[in-house]
């Protein structure tokens, strides 16, 4: 008896034997890509030779050119540290500056208006801020993070 | 690969993980740590700066400088590749950075003319100074590939550049590069050099 043949199974047949099944958007691009990258490869080819002997030339400088040692590297760690802890320290420093100064007009405005007997909209500004404020604490750091990750 | 390549492979990459995650925990150790790191990568960024340069004195000053930035900015290394690539990434930066600045890049265009000025009657001579000639725009994509292996998406992570603009670059150095070897024998190119660094 014939085998079945497996693409014929459904309601509806595949398409008609020989033709390759279609790629996806992606994976046409990305052949794309690697046929391009074939293509760089190959117009690279007739200055394989030169571009060797300048990569093995550099090799021969580099291994002529010692390493330091570890003492030097501790060196430039310890500073780059120290320079990027006062970096950090900085902003940190004003950050904790303006909390102070806008804590200090917060509260001044609040009791100035309860002063000058608007209760209702200093009772409304104060409110929203209550609720505002813990939804910026609370998000602030996260759009930071996610900015130093980028 | 062998298997005993392998395993050392396989070991290194192990030691730089924990090195990394020293490092990332501070203190006296992660100082330690981070020398240990810099130590282990520096020959790696040293030959890419001497093949991006050809000048020794100048590569050795962007590796320090490249190490500097690349600790400072040690937070935003994720761990996703190799420290090393990592390493370079932050070093073609700097370097495409340095490019911009009119001092350095005066000072680059300097030592430039000297270099291209002390080449020996080498083998060498007409590629060295085909590739100095290229700006670092395209030198920098042509010896990420070249020489380092690196896909196009790579490139363009690492360049933090389009996809398409490193295809255009990399196509564009070919060219340039096939362009001024085919045009001149070996060795008889002695023109003052006018080529300057597209910043």
């Amino acid at each position: 008896m014939r085998k079945p043949d497996k693409r014929q199974k459904g309601l509806f047949p595949g398409p008609a034997t020989g033709l390759k099944k279609q790629k996806s958007g992606l994976g046409r691009l990305k052949h794309a890509w690697a046929r391009d990258e074939e293509e760089l490869l190959s117009a690279l080819a007739p200055l394989k030779s030169s571009l060797d002997a300048f990569g093995e030339e550099t090799e021969e400088i580099l291994a002529g050119l010692a390493t330091p040692d570890t003492i030097y590297f501790a060196g430039i760690a310890r500073k780059a540290l120290a320079g990027s802890t006062r970096a950090r320290k900085k902003p940190a420093f004003i950050e904790a500056l303006a909390f102070i100064v806008a804590a200090i007009a917060f509260l001044t405005g609040v009791l100035w208006f309860l002063q000058a007997g608007y209760f209702l909209p200093a009772a409304i500004f104060y409110g929203i801020v209550a609720l505002l404020l813990p939804t910026v604490i609370l998000f602030v750091p996260e759009i930071q993070r996610g900015e130093v990750n980028e | 690969m062998g298997e005993a390549k392998i395993r050392i492979k396989a070991g290194v990459q192990l030691r730089e993980k924990e090195l990394i995650k020293t490092a990332f925990a501070g203190g006296k150790n992660g100082e330690e740590a981070l020398a240990a790191l810099l130590q282990a990568n520096y020959r790696i960024v040293l030959g890419y700066f001497l093949k991006l340069t050809q000048d020794p004195e100048a590569a050795k000053d962007l590796t320090q400088e490249t190490m500097v930035r690349a600790i400072k900015n040690l937070r935003k290394y994720r761990g996703e590749g190799k420290f090393s690539s990592w390493l370079i990434a932050v070093g073609s930066n700097f370097y495409r950075d340095e490019l911009r600045k009119k001092k350095t890049a005066e000072k680059i265009k300097d030592r430039y003319l000297s270099v291209l000025e002390k080449q020996p009657e080498a083998e060498t001579v007409d590629i060295k100074r085909a590739l100095l000639e290229l700006p670092a725009e395209k030198r920098i994509p042509l010896i990420l590939k070249y020489y380092y292996d690196y896909s196009y998406q790579e490139i363009a992570a690492a360049l933090k550049i389009p996809l398409g603009t490193v295809r255009s670059r990399l196509h564009s150095a070919v060219r340039q590069l096939r362009e001024r070897l085919t045009e001149e024998p070996a060795g008889t190119h002695r023109k003052t050099p006018g080529a300057k660094e597209e910043l």
